[in-house]
């Protein structure tokens, strides 16, 4: 059994490196600091300036009203009839359902597995806004942490050219290391029970491939709007 | 174009006499050093970071027996399943299995190093199923039928001009020098493979064992369509990249994308723990981790073991004079830059000419400097160096050499005997004071340099006539 | 600048390659370090610190010399190396050259006493100015193991900023290797010359008159390179403008 080789290759292997190896890991504590950079007072701000940087935008908002009015102008200026989403009652914006219907614009169905996989794919491929919200956001580095699952399509932010997300101010984090403590807290053990899937995005897609020339959107979303409330 | 049939010194002369080549390692290197050194910069206390980083990793890898299991164990107990793979014929006897027995026609990859060190295309392919790169990088080599020059930017060495041509032939794109148009065409294109692909194919950045959970780290979305669309996802993994902790990633995601590229974060971190879950939406049915020794299991017990800490973020290729002279293709292997130079020969040790690999470094030290988990790269190649002469790898005419030196510099009566010929000799061949050409095999030195004609007296024979005449006077 | 501290002694290890090519590197470092009022002892017989042979991956050839070296230095108090190369090999490289041998104590002894030159004289002498005058133009090229191994640069700036009349101006890509790397420069000799060309191109850029190292390996090459080029530039050592021996024109 190979597996067995391998762990009584690594055994052997250890007999002779531990002991060295040990001494290289207690150089310096593991812990992960909670932010890398000075935090910001205003952490909506520093989110903004980040995903700036990274060619996202981020709207600050009063209140539900005035995000409905930005993602409805985003809907319209794509003129989206439908869209990919996570389950309405997941994204936490009173409001948006009926913003939606009022526009005609159909959430559609996300499920894609069994036979019908490859056809499902097919009618999503054209849509053109993705609408999801956030586990949190971190502010250093203008990332969205996205925890997918049950009503939350890991597709709602990577199939179409536009990717809409909404956050709370109460969602933004200082940095990376913060973030991973935050889902830890409030998720345990069962961080992975009901989804597969964890994802960190930090801007639109980008490639560097062509003659290091930045481009945006070779595979995932070219454009990311979050609205922050 | 096969440049790797060629004997390495073959390999680098082409690689220095293309122009092309030149201006776009120029260009990209260029840009990755001011990219990293600029984010390293940044940080309230990078030195910190990467101590931790360092630490991090030698404490996975001393416990790499029990990660694994514990890796393992969780994979499987999500729905996953794991492929332990000696080498590189049982990973890809695995997956070429999997692929027929599941009816895979087609598949989608996104970038993984330990795919390329087991060619695994190449087995797939003769298997009948056709793999697409995704990566636009790879997606351009693996249409223009090269290797990757680079870990994190595989295609640097292709200019536009070149890259629209096999656009044209391959997607029928019109020719054109600007980016846009080809970066359409190639997503265009490939969105169509995803979505009918029946299986992806993903590396892995890190594994951790406490969730049974693999990290992919991009920027394109590629891998997360790789990893999301199909109905069956691979994850290829050198036993060696896996931490213990989710949090271990605050520290190792941050060291990885600033020495990368200069990112704070990458575009896309995808953590991935096992198959879709029932009431998922979407993501894949099947989920198989192929977990690939090839080697490592031993390299961490010899003096190599230091090695395996390494992240393949690419900083040391670019900081790399050398890599920076003569690109990733003349290292032969598939890891290239001051890293490839020592893993190659470990990893890839039936490439003939590997051992020549160490000897492809001044020593400057520029990598070890940059690595984020500061790995002793001049040490290493140091000891390989030791390791080829051991095994008797090495030019005949180097030991004599060498074993003249040491006797000379043994001996100081000989030391004086034989530099005064030396200096004698120099003086000889010098005109105006400088020697244009030096008898074999030193003319490898005057072949583009001038060498100084040597003096009449040695600073010993000063220093000792100057205490002689002190004591007398 | 700090008073020159009382009658020190130290011992000069001047490396095989000062001996032989270039004994006014030498003779400039006994300069510097007597004005300071340091007394010097070079032991009989001190010829090189094995490193060609270590770093050639010949490490039995390379034991037998370092072996004899670390015999001679044995009880010779502070040693100076005129070459951050020389000075690396002892401080780094002897404890992996010596590692599970008897060697290894006292290789560990001898790094611990064991300075480049610039480095002596700023951090041990706390001296920054040696009462050197070059007129012209210098730039300085952090020669690699100097700078990476020892941590060693800065001190060398200080020293050149006190040159009175000098301009230093700065060298592009200072730090990047200038190709020498022992035998590498005749093992890979290609990539040794496209590393070099390099250089010369960064050189050519500082509008310079003089290009000063700390490593005479670096300057051969570097003076080998703009030599061959008909360059008017000229590639010396750090000791030798700090002694005032070199001419603000050149010979
Ligand atoms: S050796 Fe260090 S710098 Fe080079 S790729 Fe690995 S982690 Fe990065």
């Amino acid at each position: 059994m190979s597996r067995d080789q391998i762990l009584a290759n690594l055994r052997t292997s250890l007999a002779s490196n531990r002991s060295w190896l040990e001494k290289e890991a207690s150089a310096a504590p593991h812990a992960a600091p909670p932010f890398v950079h000075p935090p910001a007072a205003n952490l909506v701000a520093q989110f903004s300036a980040e995903l700036a940087k990274l060619e996202g935008r981020t709207y600050p908002v009063a209140d539900a009203e005035e995000a409905l009015e930005v993602i409805g102008r985003l809907l319209d200026e794509r003129e989206a009839r439908q869209v990919i989403a996570w389950d309405l009652e997941q994204i936490d914006l009173s409001g948006l359902p009926a913003l939606l219907a009022a526009r005609g614009v159909s959430v559609l169905d996300a499920r894609v597995h069994g036979a019908a996989r490859k056809e499902r794919l097919q009618t999503l491929e054209p849509v053109s806004v993705c609408l999801s919200g956030v586990d949190c956001a971190i502010a250093e580095s203008g990332t969205l942490v996205l925890r997918h699952g049950p009503g939350r399509p890991r597709l709602a932010s990577l199939l179409a050219p536009t990717h809409i997300a909404v956050a709370h101010r109460s969602q933004l984090v200082r940095g990376l290391g913060e973030a991973l403590a935050f889902l830890r807290e409030r998720y345990g053990a069962a961080l992975f029970d009901p989804t597969s899937h964890l994802t960190f995005i930090s801007g639109p897609s980008r490639t560097a491939d062509i003659e290091m020339t930045l481009s945006l959107g070779i595979h995932g979303p070219p454009e990311v709007h979050v609205v922050v409330l | 174009m096969s440049t790797h049939s060629l004997h390495f010194f073959d390999r680098v002369d082409t690689a220095l006499h293309d122009e092309t080549l030149r201006t776009a390692l120029n260009r990209a290197t260029a840009r990755f050093v001011g990219n990293r050194s600029g984010a390293i910069g940044a940080l309230s206390d990078a030195d910190t970071l990467r101590d931790q980083a360092r630490a991090i990793r030698a404490h996975a890898l001393s416990r790499l027996d029990e990660l694994l299991v514990r890796l393992a164990e969780r994979v499987e107990a999500r729905g996953g399943r794991v492929c332990w793979a000696s080498d590189g014929e049982e990973a890809r006897r695995y997956i070429a299995e999997l692929a027929r027995s599941r009816g895979v026609r087609s598949i989608v990859k996104s970038k993984s190093m330990a795919s390329e060190e087991i060619h695994l295309n190449e087995a797939l392919e003769r298997a009948g199923v056709e793999v697409v790169e995704t990566d636009l990088g790879e997606y351009i080599i693996q249409i223009a039928g090269e290797t990757p020059s680079h870990i994190i930017a595989p295609a640097i060495h292709k200019t536009r001009e070149q890259i629209s041509a096999l656009f044209e032939q391959h997607l029928g794109m019109p020719p054109t020098t600007e980016v846009p148009p080809m970066i359409r065409a190639a997503r265009q294109a490939l969105r169509q493979r995803f979505l009918r692909a029946d299986m992806g194919i993903s590396g892995v950045n890190f594994g951790i064992a406490d969730e049974g959970a693999v990290v992919i780290v991009e920027n394109e979305g590629n891998a997360r369509l790789t990893t999301s669309v199909p109905r069956i996802h691979v994850a290829i993994m050198g036993i060696e990249r896996i931490v213990e902790r989710l949090e271990d990633l605050g520290v190792m995601l941050q060291v990885l994308a600033r020495s990368a590229t200069g990112q704070k974060l990458s575009v896309y971190t995808s953590i991935i723990s096992g198959p879709a879950r029932p009431g998922e939406a979407d993501g894949p049915e099947e989920f198989h981790l192929v977990l690939l020794d090839n080697g490592r299991s031993q390299i961490l017990g010899g003096q190599y073991a230091e090695a395996l800490m390494c992240i393949r973020c690419g900083a040391c290729l670019n900081a790399c004079p050398v890599y920076q002279s003569i690109g990733g293709h003349a290292y032969g292997g598939v890891y290239s830059g001051p890293i490839g130079a020592i893993l190659t020969p470990l990893l890839q040790p039936d490439l003939p000419d590997n051992y020549l690999l160490p000897y492809a470094s001044s020593l400057c030290g520029a990598c070890q400097e940059v690595c984020p988990v500061r790995i002793a790269i001049p040490d290493l190649l140091l000891r390989l160096r030791a390791d080829a002469v051991r095994a008797g790898k090495f030019h005949p005419i180097e030991k004599p050499a060498i074993q003249s030196y040491a006797a000379m510099m043994n001996n100081p009566a000989l030391y004086r005997v034989g530099g005064k010929f030396a200096r004698l000799g120099t003086r000889l061949l010098r005109r105006k004071g400088r020697i244009r050409r030096l008898p074999p095999p030193l003319h490898l030195w005057t072949r583009g340099r001038d060498f100084p004609a040597l003096p009449a007296q040695t600073f010993s024979e000063w220093w000792e006539e100057r205490e002689r005449q002190r004591h007398n006077g | 600048m700090s008073t020159p501290v009382g009658p020190r002694r130290v011992t000069l290890f001047v490396t095989c390659i000062v001996d032989q090519l270039y004994p006014e590197i030498g003779k400039a470092t006994v300069e510097i370090l007597e004005r300071q009022g340091v007394a010097i002892h070079v032991p009989r017989g001190l010829t090189c610190c094995g490193q060609m042979a270590f770093n050639g991956g010949f490490r039995d050839e390379s034991y037998a010399v370092a072996g004899r070296t670390i015999e001679l230095l044995r009880g010779q108090g502070d040693v100076v190396l005129p070459s951050g190369s020389c000075a690396a090999m002892i401080r780094h490289l002897y404890a992996e050259l010596f590692a599970h041998s008897p060697y290894a104590g006292p290789a560990a002894e001898l790094a611990a006493r064991t300075y480049e030159l610039t480095e002596y004289l700023v951090d041990v002498l706390g001296v920054t100015d040696v009462g050197a005058r070059f007129r012209g133009r210098i730039s300085y090229h952090d020669a690699c193991h100097g700078l990476r191994f020892l941590g060693v640069g800065r001190q060398a700036r200080a020293l050149l900023a006190n040159v009175q009349e000098a301009e230093v101006r700065p060298l592009p890509n200072c730090d990047t290797c200038c190709g020498f790397g022992g035998l590498f420069a005749i093992k890979q000799y290609a990539i040794s010359e496209a590393m070099l060309e390099r250089k010369i191109h960064d050189v050519h850029a500082a509008e310079t008159d003089l290009l000063v190292t700390g490593d005479a390996s670096c300057m051969t090459q570097i003076a080998g390179g703009l030599s061959r080029r008909g360059s008017p530039i000229r590639a010396r050592h750090i000791a030798e403008v700090l002694a005032n021996m070199v001419d603000a024109r050149p010979v």
